[in-house]
């Protein structure tokens, strides 16, 4: 097999051809020849408005027979490979592709390819390749395909995308062994003219730098380096009676370059030895971890106050912990802060102060600090001064937690007051029938919920460990393919070591910018009526609330005089809003666009937060998980209809807990559903992405669950 | 609970500083008897908190020493972060429902005399064992303080805090960081409004004999020392130790 470079050859193929202006139009497979295939391309598509439409006038007709007639034979420009999505997960109802790209090691990889999207593939034979991941210019330098199962996939494709659904032979024994990295990536090839060459005409999934596939190790798992631990060391500078700490740290740093910085400051009450299942499974990982003792019992302030000191001290004294082991090798530039309960806030007060420029730490500063995890922390300070501002920002709550318990009377226990506050990337997991010490080696049992339903400290912790690694990976180190972590849903993404039992409800919601369209964030606009994004709203739902995320009776107890009851999410000096609306027929609420953003064409994801309304009467109708629909209209009337539940998860049911009033449910627990885009085209191929119209929510009838209640935030349109 | 032994106390007090660690270890020993600590592990579940404050929410000292700082210090425990020069080093007796570490506010720990007002600080929570070692900080001094005997010591760097009319109490939860004065007025308001009665003489133990601490530093150890004997189960280890290998 020959080996050819890849950008020079498109280039002379470009220089030689001699074909005129218009008739490669008529290589619709990108070839580089009009021919027999181009003329089925046609003949498949006629009458539809794409799929061979050579003349682009929107629809597959005899002018582009004669277009094409008169191009057969012209020898065309080899095309580059087009980029697409292709790793996916095999679904049971439309789109019947859920398109990925983290799988756990072990798991079925399946590839789709949808005819609507890819005319060349309708009814070909071709060849798949799995290769190991290659950036750009390392595929622009070497396009001969090597597939690390031994051998390419030969295939035969459908007319539609179910059809294309086909199982990677070997997938499963795909290896996740990247060393440091928790996975490992790969790019996938569909080789439509099998000579074994990345070229025109040819798909790919992963044609940038970053995978299209890739294969995760279980992240609750110890990563694959040894650990030394300090068990103690005095740090210099900090608050009299908070000076020990502890430090775990690869044995082999030596060899390991700089590696980040992790800090975890404990709760009141807790000590700085009972975390030690966190600091060593992240020194396996190849991070530098202290645990400190921390100065809760006064406040928040003083617990912050702490953190900043060990942050300091230990690279300051880098060159003298530890004997020196760990001298140089500390990448200040990439910090995470992980704070539980008291600590929690803590850590969010320390990047406060550091942020209002009433603190200025020694060693390091605001853009060093890549991470905040807080793990049940506690609400004392308020919006002003325990704000997560732009950080990147991850909660971890546990739905039995009798400590911070999310009792709707006390507001120190609104853990998710600080998610909302943050403006930066943010997630939360929230743990179903884990409870505060849980994430801890010792502390008193504190759980408060249904029997039968704890998962115990085992459980949680494996919860956090998988989770808090997936952060640190995905923000300190661009391991972003870990991403899908923590917001996928377990069903279809989960920790191998995370009980498949453990219900895991999982918000992720991307910081404001170029890569974030939002059509409603119900913040801007009051009017129901009203989208921030300026657009018409309408809606068949009834009782549609749109207030300040807050439960304002200090019960549990659903009363139609709190709309937002189980909204603990905002105190009254707080600004985060939501939408909150019920159904016991089918009804729908509507956004329509403005038109300059209307075309969508280059956006991968609708994506929206949303909860089922706790001790509502729907919601215990319901009893269950609750499923709706997302419908996009363009500019000529055409309709895509996908299901919430088609991708193998439903809106949980609340966590069964009871007390704080009559009837069972907790707060309401808010996840992120994201649908992509490219589903609405294959359930609706003549869907024009460039010019949608409105976003409708469906709910009842067909579209989903008979009857309910939502929480909605952040209707949102986003890109990778 | 039982009491410890005040005679051991008693003898304490009567001899160099150094002695009162051996009352301390005596102390100690004979709570154990009654309530022997346990380690967090066995604490199952938390308590419900008494209502604070109350009558049941009176500590009872068990030991106290006058502490004089060469070095001040901010302290903590009090939002205007006022600078302590010296004060009751003290190990109370309490409910442990009331001792019990809390995410959420604690109940306030307080003491008052005649004269003054103050927010105690405190380390260990001293769930396990009952006992909980404190420092009652000398900070305001709305008139000269006065000595045991009730008169103005001439030596002001031998003054120490009045005890008459010692309470100490749990008041209303909230954070020690942020008790101002305004504060502590209304607590000791709540106190007198709840009942709360001074010790009886007998209840107040016997000052042992007095010292004098470079700084806070030196306070913490010695309310560490304190801590290892009355809630040692409490007490995160600190002694440094060499690098050990750990297996994955």
């Amino acid at each position: 097999m020959h080996r050819r470079s890849f950008i020079p050859v498109s280039l002379i193929a470009i220089l030689s051809s001699a074909s005129a202006f218009g008739q490669c139009e008529a290589d619709l497979n990108k070839d580089g020849l009009v021919d027999a295939i181009d003329l089925a391309e046609v003949l498949v598509a006629w009458g539809q408005t794409s799929g061979g439409d050579v003349n682009g006038d929107g629809v597959v007709d005899g002018a582009d027979i004669a277009l094409l007639s008169s191009a057969w034979g012209a020898v065309c420009p080899i095309g580059t490979p087009t980029e697409i999505k292709l790793a996916c997960q095999s679904i049971a109802v439309a789109p019947f592709a859920s398109f990925v790209q983290t799988f756990t090691t072990g798991s079925t990889v399946s590839i789709g390819i949808d005819p609507a999207l890819t005319p060349i593939a309708r009814g070909a034979s071709a060849d798949v390749w799995v290769v190991s991941n290659r950036t750009a210019a390392e595929w622009a330098a070497n396009n001969v395909l090597q597939d690390v199962r031994g051998a390419a996939q030969s295939i035969t494709l459908g007319a539609t995308l179910a059809s294309n659904v086909i199982v990677l032979t070997g997938g499963t024994t795909l290896s996740g062994d990247g060393n440091l990295a928790v996975g490992r990536g790969y790019d996938l090839v569909v080789d439509m003219n099998r000579d074994g060459l990345l070229g025109g005409g040819d798909l790919i999934d992963g044609g940038g730098d970053a995978a299209g596939l890739w294969i995760s190790r279980d992240p609750t798992a110890a990563g694959p380096l040894q650990v030394t631990t300090l068990s103690s060391y005095t740090a210099t500078g900090a608050t009299s009676g908070f000076t020990t700490s502890r430090l775990w740290y690869p044995t082999n740093i030596a060899s390991l370059g700089q590696r980040p910085l992790v800090v975890i400051s404990h709760g009141n009450g807790h000590q700085y030895t009972w975390y030690d299942y966190l600091g060593t499974h992240l020194a396996s990982w190849g991070y530098i971890v202290i645990s400190h003792q921390n100065n809760t019992v006064p406040g928040i302030e003083t617990a912050s106050t702490t953190t900043l000191q060990h942050t300091s001290a230990i690279i300051a004294q880098q060159s003298s912990v530890a004997g020196g082991a760990i001298n140089g090798r500390i990448d200040v530039s990439r910090i995470g802060w992980i704070g539980h309960s008291r600590g929690g806030e803590g850590i969010v007060r320390a990047y406060d102060r550091i942020f209002d420029n009433s603190y200025t730490p020694t060693g390091y500063g605001l853009s060093n600090l890549k991470f905040l995890c807080s793990i049940a922390p506690t609400d004392f300070l308020g919006v002003t001064s325990a704000n997560p501002h732009a950080a990147n920002f991850m909660l971890l709550w546990g739905s039995a937690d009798g400590d911070i318990s999310g009792i709707p009377t006390n507001s120190v226990t609104w853990s998710f007051d600080l998610a909302e506050r943050c403006t930066g990337f943010r997630n939360t997991v929230y743990v179903h029938g884990a409870d505060h010490n849980d994430f801890n080696c010792c502390g008193a049992n504190d759980f408060q919920g249904p029997t039968g339903t704890a998962i115990g400290s085992t459980g949680a912790q494996a919860v956090a460990k998988a989770f808090i690694l997936a952060g640190l990976k995905y923000h300190l180190e661009s391991e972003l393919a870990l991403g899908e972590f923590l917001w996928r849903p377990s069903t279809t993404l989960r920790p191998n070591g995370v009980a498949s039992t453990t219900t895991l409800v999982k918000e992720w919601v991307p910081a404001p910018g170029p890569l974030v369209r939002t059509i409603d964030d119900f913040q801007t606009q009051t009017s129901t009526a009203l989208s921030s994004c300026g657009g018409a709203v309408t809606a068949t739902v009834t009782n549609v609330s749109e207030a300040l995320a807050r439960d304002t009776d200090s019960t549990y107890t659903w009363s139609t005089s709190n709309p937002h009851n189980g909204s603990i999410r905002a105190t009254s000096s707080d600004v985060q809003r939501m939408v909150a609306w019920d159904w016991a027929a089918a009804a729908n609420m509507s956004w329509a666009l403005p038109v300059a953003l209307q075309d969508v064409s280059q956006w991968n994801w609708l994506q929206l937060r949303v909860g089922q309304g706790t001790r509502h009467p729907n919601t215990v109708t319901l009893n269950g998980g609750a499923s709706f629909s997302v419908v996009l209209v363009d500019a000529q009337g055409v309709v895509a209809r996908v299901s919430s539940a088609a991708y193998g998860d439903t809106v949980n049911r609340p966590y069964q807990r009871t007390g704080s009033g009559t009837g069972a449910g907790w707060q309401n627990e808010l996840r992120t559903i994201r649908l992509r885009l490219r589903d609405f085209k294959s359930v609706s191929p003549l869907l024009n992405l460039s010019e949608i119209q409105s976003v409708r929510l469906e709910v009842g009838g067909t579209a989903g669950s008979a009857t309910g209640r939502f929480v909605i935030d952040d209707l949102q349109f986003v890109k990778e | 609970m039982k009491r410890p032994n005040l005679t051991t106390t008693v003898l304490a007090a009567s001899v160099a500083t150094a002695m009162l660690w051996v009352s301390d270890v005596v102390d100690a020993q004979q709570a154990a008897q009654t309530s022997p600590p346990t380690t967090v592990d066995e604490v199952n579940r938390t308590p419900e908190l008494p209502k604070t404050p109350s009558a049941r929410a009176a500590a009872q000292p068990v030991l106290m020493q006058w502490v004089q700082l060469t070095q001040p210090y901010p302290t903590d425990f009090r939002a205007e972060r006022p600078l302590v020069r010296a004060g009751w080093l003290v190990v109370i007796r309490a409910d442990s429902a009331l001792l019990t570490p809390r995410s959420l506010a604690e109940p306030l720990l307080l003491a008052s005399a005649d004269g003054w007002t103050a927010s105690v600080e405190w380390m260990q929570h001293g769930a396990t064992s009952g006992h909980r070692v404190c420092f009652v900080p000398w900070v305001d001094q709305p008139r000269p303080p006065v000595g045991p005997d009730g008169r103005a010591p001439t030596d002001e760097s031998k003054q120490r805090a009045s005890l008459r009319g010692l309470r100490m109490w749990f008041g209303t939860p909230e954070l020690p960081e942020r008790v101002d004065a305004a504060l502590l007025a209304r607590e000791r308001a709540l106190a007198d409004a709840s009942g709360l009665q001074p010790l009886p003489k007998d209840r107040i133990p016997t000052a042992s004999a007095d010292i004098t601490l470079a700084d806070r530093s030196a306070l913490v150890a010695r309310m560490r020392e304190l801590a290892t004997i009355w809630c040692p189960a409490e007490v995160e280890p600190e002694v440094p130790a060499g690098p050990s290998e750990v297996a994955r």
